[in-house]
């Protein structure tokens, strides 16, 4: 029984440049009596509801920034909400930015087991799926070499690969199938419609809008940290459309006016 | 409270196999392809240990026998804290495409600090032991008190990764801080030098307030006296342990679900 619900949740939080802390600052500041500037704040998430069960898979569009992978963040435990209440239940597996959950020293193989053992695999249960993994991504010899001289869409083909192969309740994916070319996006397709048998839950962000409307059977549009608009996915995709179509005319015509004048 | 400790420590506990995969590629990578393997990690302790007990058993008039494995458990006690402070400062950051990944216990990474320097210490602590037992012939049973001593060592080393990795994201001049005040500190702990030589000339407060000098006396007196530890000498010690875990989980209930957000 997987299940998503999330109440009025909100996140904040404060944005630090790395290092902008160091003594000596904080000397300099004290000595010339000068106010470190404030450190800016993101409301990233305000006042989300959402409830997903079994067999739901929701696709989420918007345009960046609007908060669609701090979300995804949330939903896999990363990023904890500020207010409201998360719940989830079930076996979480998400494909974030593509490097995440990798040791880029390390050989595909070793990385396998990274996050195999992220996922909280047995040695057992893993040792049995090496071979699969590795078939479903095609790399081939390139498993002997550390993944630094991985391309993005041989990156992806791992990622994948491992994260369906434990079987997860929860499968959180962002933007990141795009990576992989054709034959890959349609494998992977076909493996998540064999997941989803399984009765579990799919978050997808994607500006694919086709594959969203392929994939899914819920959408939601977010817009600011909000939820400008939920329903099925042709719905929302299609609303979707129409307002990134009538926004792209608004700009062109802003722009073309200066030289019709 | 009592439950929420637990449940940390279970799911702490659900990554052991990430956290064995982390140690193991680490001690791996220093070794593979290197001809020597696991004895790299011996030849420096090993070679300063011949050098400097070769020297003082000249200058001071000390009996090398005695000296040399005094040093080497010193160097290899001092590699331990070392390499869990300098490498605990930067084990967040080392780790950052996993806990941005997963919602993974962050303790989970000055662990594997700990525990692959910990691995070195062990190895060359072994050889220290071996040695008096070839020159002295026979085991102390006085070394099953190293037990407890090696426990509460481990749980010091860890609250003090914690703290450095914790005040690192927050101050990146730790690390800077650290190598610096434990270079000082180095010299103000008998490691390369008998304990004796500071009581002799009245700096025995060194001695009581220097919480390495006090273990290093609880590692050294079954190794080379053969005798086990006062109570008294452990109780000095749990002085330090006790506030500096403490601080330690302090540190990480407070900060632990803000970490990402300031990385």
């Amino acid at each position: 029984m997987a299940e998503i619900t999330l109440k009025d949740v909100h996140l904040t939080f404060t944005l630090r440049k790395r290092g902008s802390t160091s003594i000596k600052d904080a000397i300099l500041r004290s000595l010339t009596g000068r106010a470190s500037p404030p450190a800016p704040t993101v409301h990233a998430l305000r006042g989300l509801n959402l409830e997903l069960r079994d067999g739901d898979r929701l696709g989420i569009v918007g345009h960046n920034g609007a908060g669609k992978s701090t979300l995804l963040r949330v939903l896999a435990g990363v990023y904890r909400p500020t207010a409201g209440t998360l719940r989830v239940r079930g076996r979480i597996s998400s494909l974030f930015e593509l490097n995440l959950g990798f040791d880029e020293d390390a050989n595909g193989w070793e990385n396998i087991r990274y996050r195999g053992y992220l996922l909280r695999e047995s040695p057992r249960q893993l040792e049995q799926k090496i071979a699969s993994i590795a078939e479903f991504s095609e790399l081939g010899e390139a498993l002997d070499r550390p993944i630094r001289y991985y391309s993005a869409g041989m990156l992806v083909r791992l990622a994948f690969a491992i994260s369906t192969a434990i079987e997860p309740e929860i499968l959180l994916v962002d933007e990141i199938l795009a990576a992989g070319d054709l034959a890959f996006v349609e494998k992977a397709r076909q493996r998540m419609n064999e997941l989803m048998q399984q009765s579990s839950i799919l978050v997808l962000v994607s500006h694919a809008l086709k594959s969203i409307e392929q994939m899914c059977n819920k959408a939601i549009w977010m817009e600011q940290g909000q939820i400008r608009q939920s329903g099925s996915p042709e719905e929302i995709v299609a609303a979707y459309r129409e307002y990134m179509l009538a926004k792209a005319a608004k700009n062109s015509s802003v722009a073309a006016q200066p030289q019709a004048a | 409270m009592g439950h929420v400790v637990r449940d940390y420590f279970a799911e702490v506990w659900s990554y052991r196999h990430f956290l064995t995969q982390l140690v193991r590629n680490d001690l791996q990578k220093r070794y593979r392809r290197s001809l020597l393997g696991v004895g790299w990690s011996l030849l420096q302790p090993l070679a300063m240990t011949c050098v400097l007990a070769m020297v003082y058993s000249r200058v001071l008039q000390v009996e090398f026998l005695h000296f040399a494995p005094m040093l080497l458990s010193g160097l290899a006690f001092w590699a331990w804290i070392h390499a869990s402070c300098v490498q605990g400062c930067g084990c967040f950051l080392l780790a950052e495409a996993f806990i941005r990944q997963q919602p993974i216990p962050t303790i989970i990474f000055p662990l594997r600090v700990v525990l692959t320097s910990g691995f070195h210490f062990l190895i060359a602590f072994s050889i220290a032991i071996l040695f008096v037992l070839i020159t002295q012939g026979y085991f102390s049973p006085a070394l099953l008190s190293l037990v407890p001593t090696l426990l509460l060592l481990f749980l010091f080393a860890w609250s003090l990764a914690i703290l450095c990795a914790f005040s690192h994201v927050y101050f990146p001049d730790t690390q800077h801080l650290m190598e610096v005040g434990l270079q000082v500190l180095f010299y103000l702990t008998p490691i390369i030098y008998p304990r004796t030589l500071l009581e002799q000339n009245g700096l025995w407060f060194v001695l009581e307030f220097n919480p390495l000098a006090l273990f290093l006396h609880l590692l050294r007196e079954p190794l080379l006296e053969g005798t086990v530890p006062t109570l008294l000498a452990y109780a000095k010690v749990l002085l330090f342990v006790v506030p500096v875990g403490a601080l330690a989980i302090s540190v990480v209930a407070r900060f632990e679900r803000r970490l990402i957000f300031a990385m």
